[in-house]
């Protein structure tokens, strides 16, 4: 791979990022109310509100405002929360870590457990474990994550159950157990949506691979099933498979909003919803281009690591 | 010709237990959606105030909610919005996404380069997120969301449609009809168009699923269906403050969402093996 | 109960209006003591953990206008006056008061040695530039329209700060214990109000630790408390919980002392919790149907009637408060106001309401749209219930939800049907003044009607109790019978706290909390 590939895919994104931040202030710009009347609420007076409207620079035209805003992000200068009168940037890099914290738990704990799950579904193919694992799959895809994380709330954090905190969160330097507590609900939803995804991919890769030829040699050869299962067809399926993980830390980016606001958790999608729940502008633009470039990251990283898995592909 | 085809994919549909699963709680789900409100035992909107917050009964099947509503009736009424609404969002991405991707393969050069680089930037938003500041914009209701959803599943819709065009537009018999002299309009609507339609409705009925899914998210983040409207998601979301005293109330809309998203994900998937056999899965 | 209420008024009366002249220190050696314990002695020490669900948006007490935000402030700060849970201005930094003949000029006296935080001595002509900031526009200050009628303020010495209004306002030590009233140093002023954001210039019994915006509030004690002895608290931590199913557990699992506000539908089940003391407080805050006079249907009369005759009041109470209210009958005053009168309630008669829409023209009924924001939710809950009540009666109600900002610019004061929220304000005034006089600024129904805004402004010049009672009566009588609103319930407030939480106090118009009197009872956890 040459680091012109490279240098060419990060100025993709950093243009596709510019687009995005276009678009994301375009619709800000149409929004029908503001956040001006949003902290106001009913005891605005019109001088209030127009005092606070020029607080915030809304009363310039909008190419000024997207010219000063776009200056201000490449200086570092995110600009400051109209609710919550902070600077943007740290609220948003903060919520950030905590939410690529419960991607990185779910992503880790879901790649052992699914896994082997494709792998023994694939193995059993037609069997009744097959058809266990491809019931609890569909089931998986099929839930929403609210439906999920709903569910999971009224089971596990009935009073007379109290297994887990309801949501929340408390910082790991305060009491590191209660910080793992509050992780465990909101990283369980995404695991068992995430299990679908990879245990089927894995399934039907593994499904593929057992097909092929040097698959069928090696059975022939007399080497033990598990022997081959792993060291032959596994290794070929996992190619894909690493793929599929990578780009789910997309989905997980885009899911994660519904999970964090059912379990309070203050990740960045708690914070958009805030953000477009109060109309506060520079908070949904930077949480937005945050996501964007999370995700598109990720995609590209996708890619990297499949280049990097397969010598065959060459990129340039 | 067409006979032929459709006996073979139909039969491989349904003799796959799978597909045959999916397609019967489709076939569940479609008369929920025709026939709910006379299926109902009582007007969803109705009030027994004497009944409030009840577990299931005799008289009220799934028990009752904060108004003492019928949560059965509501959930058999509340199919038709939750159903149609994945049905009508992915009908109108797909229908847009084949007009950009097609204009966009066919037409190439600078043009095509714009559309893709917006497709792709429009990408990089998550689709929720994306629906979530459209409709932050547009204000909350159903039609909103069924646009904003709309909105955000039209640029991979006009990637598949894109792509395909892209591999039809050098086949003889597109080069043969632009031999002949027939308009661009005749090339896109006759030539292209009949190839564009299977990937696009294999891809489309995979869609559906999903885009139940979010439109129940919405609902259920107060950004779709409004009270007193029996959606689905949005039952979930009120059904919240008293989870604890009735957790029926949860657990019904919940099981529908999740059992119609699994039929339209056990039949999307069955079709598209049964339109490509060869995959075989 | 009501030997309570009534010693309370009586003692209102003597120190507002006993005589000629108005003298605020006879309060002082009435001692008030919140809460349902009475007998212990107050034990000093301990953390208390407060969730709320409401985010801080602020720390500069002018611009405070939610309850975590009062709470705050009331603990970083002090005013001249407080107002009690019984309506009764007591000294705060002002030890006393007086006023002129006509009530149209106040001095207020300042206690000596009365410290802030960070070391000053409070001044009178703190307070004046502090009083000036919260009237300032350019503040954009929820209290400008809310601490009476002021025209102007100066320091006399050191001490002394002279308030002169304009025309006759009795009411004025009531309405200077209005939330954001605080005082702060003149000289943090002169460097801008974005300073009060960033750190602690107050006086009041708590000292600001650390604040994590959309997490956490911490203060701790403040040694050099003007008031002797208090605050018994060590420290108190305001968590935000923006999800109230997550916030019950918490209290549940005794990770937090004190839950700001309980939602009704979860109050039985915390109540009915070992360790839980579940408080309810009764209010004049209510939901109001917004009927605007001057568009059709509304505009007449026998239509307003025929809503309001339709309405089963206790069952709205039960369907959508879950029986945490009172029904009320049009009337924006409740029984929690000094002049309160019960006066013609609308019998609950769907078939008279039928007629009277059939004189109105409608007899086949009428479609209307009712719009409610998003936020409370509570109103749209109104708004279902409402249409499933009102329907009986031929009003086909379609409800409309719309999210608050879209609300607040293009329904409140505009729409012709929607459904508002209010808190119970310190006196009758403020409710009449800010609603429904032709001038008031959030005036939303285009009543315009110049006999009962004379009444109003008669009743604020007359400084004779009676005369003034019998003013307010009238007032409540055009409200109830010419209804520009109608008003089906007041909401009760409710909170809970751990067993071991003791003298929290609830607060009718749920500004303050008087953390510097709470304490911890044996038991508490120990926390940092």
């Amino acid at each position: 791979m040459r680091p012109a590939y490279l240098l060419k895919r990060v100025g993709f994104i950093a243009v596709i990022l510019l687009v995005v931040s276009f678009i994301v202030f375009a619709i800000t710009q149409i929004l029908p109310g503001n956040a001006a009347q949003m902290i106001l609420g009913e005891f605005a007076l019109p001088e209030q509100l127009r005092a606070l409207e020029r607080q915030f620079g809304l009363d310039d035209p909008w190419f000024v405002q997207y010219g000063r805003w776009l200056a201000g992000l490449v200086s570092g200068d995110w600009g400051t929360s109209m609710v919550m009168r902070q600077p943007v940037l740290p609220l948003v890099l903060d919520a950030l870590g905590r939410s690529l914290v419960l991607a990185a738990i779910a992503l880790a704990a879901v790649t052992c457990i699914a896994i082997p799950m494709g792998v023994l579904a694939a193995s059993r193919r037609g069997k009744a474990a097959d058809a266990g694992i491809s019931i609890v799959s569909y089931a998986g895809v099929s839930f929403p994550e609210f439906v999920t994380a709903t569910l999971l709330l009224v089971f596990l954090t009935r009073p007379e159950v109290g297994l887990f905190p309801a949501g929340g969160y408390t910082p790991p330097g305060e009491d590191f157990l209660r910080y793992l507590s509050h992780l465990v609900l909101p990283a369980l939803t995404l695991i068992i949506i995430l299990m679908a995804h990879i245990s089927r991919q894995t399934r039907s890769e593994m499904v593929d691979a057992l097909q092929h030829d040097y698959v069928r040699t090696a059975t022939l050869k007399g080497l033990p099933r598990r022997t081959v299962l792993v060291k032959h067809a596994l290794r070929n399926a996992m190619l894909p498979t690493i793929t599929v993980i990578a780009l789910d830390v997309g989905y997980l980016i885009g899911g994660i909003i519904v999970v964090e606001e059912v379990f309070a958790y203050p990740g960045l999608g708690r914070l958009l919803v805030f953000a477009m729940q109060n109309r506060d502008l520079p908070l949904i633009q930077a949480g937005v281009l945050v996501m964007a470039a999370t995700y598109a990251t990720a995609n590209l990283a996708a890619d990297l690591l499949y280049a990097a898995l397969d010598r065959r592909i060459q990129y340039d | 010709m067409t006979d032929r085809f459709r006996g073979s994919w139909l039969e491989r549909l349904l003799t796959n237990p799978l597909g045959l699963a999916g397609t019967v709680i489709l076939l569940v789900a479609a008369a929920q959606v025709a026939l709910g409100p006379a299926l109902a035992p009582y007007d969803p909107l109705e009030f027994h105030p004497r009944n409030r917050l009840e577990g299931p009964s005799l008289a009220f099947w799934f028990g009752t909610d904060q108004f003492g509503r019928d949560v059965f009736s509501r959930v058999m009424v509340g199919a038709r919005s939750t159903i149609l609404f994945g049905v009508v969002a992915t009908v109108l991405s797909t229908a847009a996404g084949s007009l950009v991707g097609i204009v966009s393969g066919y037409v190439g050069g600078r043009i095509d380069d714009v559309i893709m680089r917006a497709t792709d930037s429009f990408m990089a938003i998550p689709n929720l997120l994306l629906a979530m500041l459209i409709i932050t914009v547009l204000g909350p209701s159903t039609t909103n969301a069924v646009l904003a959803v709309a909105v955000s599943f039209t640029p991979s819709m006009a990637r598949i449609a894109r792509s395909v065009t892209l591999s039809v537009r050098t086949r003889d018999f597109v080069h043969a009809a632009v031999a002949r002299g027939e308009g661009a309009a005749y090339i896109v609507l006759r030539e292209i168009l009949p190839n564009v339609v299977a990937p696009v409705v294999i891809e489309s009925s995979i869609r559906i699923a999903f885009a139940i899914m979010i439109g129940a998210t919405l609902s259920f983040l107060g950004l779709g269906a409004q009270p007193p409207a029996s959606d689905w998601g949005l039952m979930v979301s009120e059904a919240r403050s008293f989870m604890f005293r009735n957790p029926w109330l949860v657990v019904w809309p919940s099981l529908a969402i999740g059992s119609v998203a699994i039929g339209f994900n056990l039949f999307g998937d069955g079709l598209r093996d049964a339109l490509n056999p060869r995959v075989g899965r | 109960m009501s030997s309570r209420r009534t010693k309370d008024r009586l003692t209102r009366r003597d120190v507002l209006y006993g005589g000629t002249a108005l003298i605020g220190a006879a309060a002082t050696s009435r001692l008030w003591r919140p809460g349902p314990a009475f007998a212990a002695e107050p034990r000093p020490g301990g953390t208390v953990r407060i969730s709320v669900t409401q985010q801080m948006t602020t720390l500069i007490p002018f611009k405070q206008g939610n309850n975590p935000e009062y709470m705050t402030g009331e603990m970083m700060y002090s005013g001249l006056v407080r107002v009690g849970p019984d309506m009764v201005p007591r000294p705060d930094v002002a030890e006393s008061w007086s006023a002129n003949e006509d009530a149209s000029e106040f001095v207020f006296k300042l206690r000596k040695g009365v410290r802030y935080h960070h070391g000053p001595e409070v001044t009178a002509a703190d307070a004046v530039a502090s009083l000036k900031a919260v009237l300032d526009p350019e503040t954009a200050s929820p209290g400008r329209k809310n601490v009476g009628p002021i025209k102007d303020i100066v320091a006399d010495d050191d001490y002394t700060v002279r308030i002169t209004l304009d025309g006759s306002f009795a009411d004025l030590p009531v309405t200077m214990g209005h939330p954001s009233a605080k005082i702060v140093p003149a000289a943090i002023l002169d460097k801008g109000l974005d300073t009060l954001a960033q750190g602690d210039y107050g006086c009041g019994p708590f000292k600001l630790v650390d604040y994590a915006p959309a997490r956490t509030l911490k203060v701790s004690r403040y040694d050099g408390y003007h008031v002797p002895g208090q605050p018994y608290l060590d420290g108190v931590e305001q968590i935000l919980f923006p999800d109230l199913a997550a916030e019950s557990a918490a209290l549940l699992n005794r990770e937090t002392d004190v839950m700001l506000a309980v939602n009704n539908a979860d109050f039985e089940r915390l109540s009915n919790t070992g360790g839980v003391v579940g408080r309810r407080q009764r209010t004049g805050r209510f939901l109001n149907l917004v009927l605007r006079m001057d568009t059709k249907p509304f505009d007449d009369i026998r239509v307003r009637q025929a809503m309001a005759m339709c309405l089963d009041r206790q069952g709205l109470v039960d369907l959508v408060l879950e029986g945490f209210g009172r029904p009320a009958y049009d009337n924006p005053i409740s029984p929690e106001y000094r002049y309160y009168i019960d006066h013609n309630r609308p019998s609950y008669d769907v078939e008279g309401a039928k007629r009277l829409l059939a004189e109105a023209g409608y007899p086949n009924g009428v479609k209307v749209e009712l719009t409610c924001s998003t936020r409370p939710p509570l109103r749209a809950q109104l708004g279902v219930a409402l249409k499933e009540m009102a329907r009986a009666a031929g009003f086909d109600i379609d409800v409309k939800t719309v999210p608050h900002d879209y609300y607040i610019a293009n329904v409140w004061k505009k729409g012709g049907f929607y459904v508002g929220s209010w808190n119970m304000r310190p006196m009758e005034d403020q409710m009449f003044t800010l609603l429904l006089t032709s001038d008031a600024p959030w005036a939303d129904t285009a009543w315009n009607n110049a006999t009962f805004d004379e009444i109003v402004y008669k009743a604020r010049r007359t400084t004779d109790d009676d005369e003034r009672r019998e003013l307010y009566a009238e007032a409540q009588r055009m409200c109830i019978d010419e209804k520009p609103y109608i008003v089906p319930f007041y909401q009760d407030v409710l909170t809970a706290h751990r067993d071991y939480v003791m003298d929290y106090t609830m607060h009718p118009l749920q500004v303050s909390y008087y953390m510097d009197r709470t304490w911890l009872a044996e038991g508490a956890p120990q926390r940092g």
